[in-house]
């Protein structure tokens, strides 16, 4: 007897969707998420509808919301353009959160320790002292990606890897970093004036906001803009060639280690950057209230702009969006952590529509 | 003789890339008469699986009778229960690799209770039976060659003792010693009565062996020849390839490949004392010595599973050398990195296009591969890398609609030709000859591309480059080869001149049979 009733086939489509049906299909994967969120809060008795356009209307046409939006935007698009990186070399860099903390904590050490220096040379300073610790904090990753011949390994590593860089800034803020006038709060003291980030004046958006829309620009021009099919830099070539096929690309030369390596310093390094803006620019001390899971959201915003940097811009715009106008979440009555629903939500049929651009599903009914 | 066997007006359509209807089989009609043996002849995708494949699932229109009586067989269990035994043609999804060989054959058996020591008690009488005596019922599948893992698909078939036994491609990993034993059993069962489908691509069995042929092409029947038709055939073998291939290919098929005299150049390669180790860590290779010198062809023979794999991976440090060394140009390449490998002038078509190819990428990514690097710096030279690819697509004659479509969607005759274009248009360092290494550069392409393939080999040869041909095809290894040595167990055991050896002697030799120290000198046209 046949027990089967319909035969279902996964095929991998042979074109690659045109840019617009991919755009399409991102934003209908969007608006799912926005759907499905908003039977949830029909389900708690609040017209989503309404929320949705308070929330919007918050974020990007008032004045302090959208001061707010673009301030939230710094460390997120600085996180997610740095994980589309190894997105598309294949590695699942879901860690970044523990990179940006790290490049907080790089930061910090650098702002007390070398504090007589002057701004100019002080900001830089902690800004490559925090990419250094944050690519360390990455490389890892790469490694165990690489000789762990485990395609899990990178998940598990980069995952795990959040928890003592989250711990390390418990601990320093609580022992030798700890604010002696600061009634025994966790927290550092006030960072020195010249180890301050400028901000725009009376607004939190710091003036990292142009390093990361500088980096952003830079990485989608040398590594992944082409024309005529081809990429600008070798390594933009390697990167793609790594993530469709790595047994092809090493067998034809391309060390994955060395892409893998790459890709996780670029990506580390980033979201270290976030987190030196976010600590110096915004925040002003360390505390371990900096961790807001920017760096589990990034993963949210890196695969809804399509792993591509200008499309990133866009989600992440959306998200720190999102975050700015939780404001309207919990005048509506509903607790702040909602916001998780989006990114959780999101995510799920921002993949989903990934793999249906990928493939297709072939059925039919058996007699 | 009374048909046994009837497929009438079999329809079966796959939906390809781009939703592109194939029809695989197009209205096809296939009559098995009692106790004959019937060869289906087709290219790669002429549907000849296809057709055999509706005994065994549901076709799309068209009716099985059996007997004369309709049937419904929708599984390889109903074909076994109506006594038709059927040896699949991909192993590695009708054999489970990790189970023994007596595990593999108790999938057939019926019912919740059986003990493994009576299946293989019965695997092992039926092995004696049908001569596959050296067999251990016991033993893993991945253990086994190319060849016996076909003879054991070929005992899963048999062990039923069906009325009609259909074997799709059972020669393709065989050696032609072992070939040859097959067609006796196959001869031995007919003349019990048994109705045999065999499917092929050789040309040459075909004649051999059939009482009948039907020639597929394009998803159709094209012809069936009658019993005095092959019977003709057979007095002229010669005559009779070319009349099948005509039917085969629709047009002549040039088989001769025109192999000039030249004279032989410095040596390229040299190859000492070279041990590697497979997957599992057994030593797969043991001790080789070869040289390879520009403006020859270098011809490995042997059959499927001897070594070759891991003896072409190791040469280009895809897999690590245990001991020995590999000298290129008197420069030790031994265990180097793969690119500085690649970058002094070694190329390599692999057999698994898998990792030959970025099927994802386009064509002109895929084809750049092995120039990108060429120069210094970060960057791309997007020009040249232009030029060069759109060259290569024309000199090649890759049909793409645009050099960025996606390898996917082009046929698999164009992937290979992507590959072949890219390996083959490599410039080594001046004054230097390249080394190309072709493992199976031809197997599953239709006539024409591997006629192609053939011809660039040649071609490569009289720029000066030095080859290295590795094919479990003979008659490629004969027509190609100036030397051939055999691979058999890891060893070479026998290298020799192409213009002394014979198809025999080589065969023979495929199979491991030496006869005596010295390397047998027959007389023969190859």
């Amino acid at each position: 007897m046949n027990i089967r009733a319909v035969e279902i086939n996964i095929r991998k489509k042979s074109e690659k969707p045109t840019f617009e049906a991919s755009l399409v299909i991102r934003v209908l994967s969007l608006i799912m998420g926005l759907v499905f969120v908003a039977a949830l809060f029909l389900l708690q008795g609040v017209n989503p509808l309404i929320l949705y356009i308070n929330i919007f209307r918050y974020a990007f046409f008032t004045l302090n919301g959208l001061a707010e939006t673009l301030s939230r935007v710094i460390p997120l698009l600085a996180i997610a353009v740095g994980l589309s990186i190894p997105f598309r070399a294949r590695i699942d860099n879901i860690g970044a959160e523990g990179q940006f903390l790290m490049g907080a904590i790089a930061a910090t050490g650098v702002a007390f320790g070398l504090a007589d220096l002057p701004s100019i040379l002080l900001i830089p300073l902690m800004f490559v002292a925090g990419f250094a610790l944050g690519a360390l904090w990455a490389v890892p990753v790469a490694i165990f990606r690489v000789k762990g011949q485990y395609k899990g390994s990178d998940v598990v590593v980069s995952f795990l890897m959040v928890f003592p860089a989250y711990s390390l800034i418990q601990y320093l803020v609580n022992g030798p970093w700890r604010d002696p006038g600061g009634w025994g709060f966790p927290q550092t003291p006030l960072f020195p004036e010249n180890a301050q980030i400028m901000q725009v004046p009376g607004t939190q958006i710091h003036l990292s906001i142009l390093l990361v829309f500088a980096l952003t620009f830079l990485i989608h021009h040398y590594l992944v803009r082409t024309r005529d099919g081809i990429p600008e830099t070798k390594l933009g070539y390697e990167i793609n060639a790594v993530g469709q096929n790595p047994a092809a690309a090493e067998s034809a030369g391309v060390s994955f280690l060395r892409i893998a390596l790459t890709a996780m310093v670029i990506s580390g390094g980033m979201a270290a950057i976030g987190g030196v803006g976010e600590v110096a620019g915004n925040l002003l001390r360390l505390r371990p209230e900096i961790s807001t899971n920017l760096g589990f959201t990034g993963i949210v915003v890196a695969w809804l702009g399509g792993l591509n940097p200008l499309g990133i811009i866009v989600s992440a715009l959306f998200f720190s969006g999102l975050l700015a106008g939780g404001v309207e979440i919990q005048m509506a009555g509903l607790p702040v952590t909602v916001i998780n629903l989006f990114n959780g939500s999101i995510l799920l049929f921002v993949l989903l529509a990934d793999f249906f651009m990928k493939y297709r599903i072939e059925w039919r009914v058996l007699r | 003789m009374e048909t046994i066997l009837e497929l009438r007006n079999m329809c079966k359509s796959y939906y390809g890339d781009g939703g592109v209807e194939i029809r695989a089989n197009d209205n096809v009609t296939f009559t098995l008469k009692k106790g004959e043996i019937h060869a289906l002849l087709g290219e790669n995708g002429a549907g000849k699986s296809t057709l055999v494949m509706s005994l065994c699932r549901e076709p799309d229109s068209g009716t099985v009778l059996l007997d004369g009586k309709e049937v419904e067989l929708r599984s390889p269990r109903d074909a076994t229960e109506n006594g038709i035994g059927i040896a699949y043609q991909d192993l590695s999804r009708s054999l489970v690799e990790r189970h023994t060989i007596a595990e593999n054959i108790l999938s057939l058996s019926k019912g919740f209770l059986f003990s493994l020591r009576s299946v293989e008690g019965a695997v092992k009488k039926a092995m004696v039976e049908y001569g596959f005596g050296d067999l251990d019922p016991s033993m893993r599948v991945w253990k086994l060659s190319g060849g016996q893992k076909q003879r054991v698909e070929m005992l899963k078939a048999l062990i039923t003792n069906p009325n009609i036994l259909i074997l799709d491609e059972p020669t393709s990993m065989l050696t032609p010693p072992e070939v040859e034993k097959l067609f006796s059993l196959l001869q031995s069962l007919k003349d019990k009565g048994k109705s045999i489908v065999i499917i092929t691509h050789h040309l040459e069995e075909a004649i051999n062996i059939s009482d009948r042929i039907t020639v597929l092409r394009g998803g159709r029947a094209v012809a069936t020849l009658d019993e005095a038709h092959v019977s003709e055939l057979k007095k002229e073998p010669e005559k009779g390839i070319r009349e099948l291939a005509r039917l085969m290919v629709g047009k002549e098929v040039l088989y001769e490949l025109e192999r000039r005299d030249q004279s032989e150049g410095p040596v390229v390669l040299t190859v000492q004392n070279l041990c590697v180790n497979n997957d599992m860590g057994v030593q797969v290779v043991n001790s080789v010595n070869f040289e390879v010198r520009s403006g020859w062809i270098l011809g490995i023979a042997g059959i499927a599973g001897n070594g070759q794999r891991e003896l072409v991976e190791s040469l280009v440090h895809w897999r690590d050398v245990t001991s020995g060394s590999i000298s290129f140009h008197g420069t030790d390449i031994t265990n180097r990195p793969i690119k500085e490998i690649r970058d002094r002038g070694v190329s390599l078509i692999p057999e698994n296009r898998q990792r030959a190819l970025i099927l994802d990428m386009s064509v002109r990514e895929n084809l750049m591969m092995s120039y990108y690097s060429d120069t210094p710096g970060l960057f791309i030279d997007r020009e040249s890398m232009i030029q060069k690819t759109d060259n290569l697509i024309k000199q090649f004659s890759i049909d793409t609609p645009s050099p960025l479509t996606p390898v996917r969607s082009l046929s698999g005759g164009n992937r290979q030709k992507v590959v072949v274009a890219r390996e083959m248009a490599r410039q080594p360092s001046k004054g230097k000859q390249l080394l190309l290494i072709a493992e199976n550069p031809t197997s599953g392409l239709d006539v024409a591309t591997t006629q192609f393939v053939r011809q660039e080999l040649l071609k490569m040869r009289a720029a000066g480059a030095a080859v290295i041909l590795v094919s479990s095809d003979l008659t490629e290894i004969m027509a190609l080869s100036d030397v051939i040595a055999v691979i058999y167990k890891g060893e070479m055991i026998a290298v020799v001149d192409s213009s002394s050896a014979t198809r025999e002697s080589v065969g023979l030799l495929m199979g491991g049979v030496v006869s005596g120290p010295s390397v047998p000198e027959g007389r023969g046209t190859g």
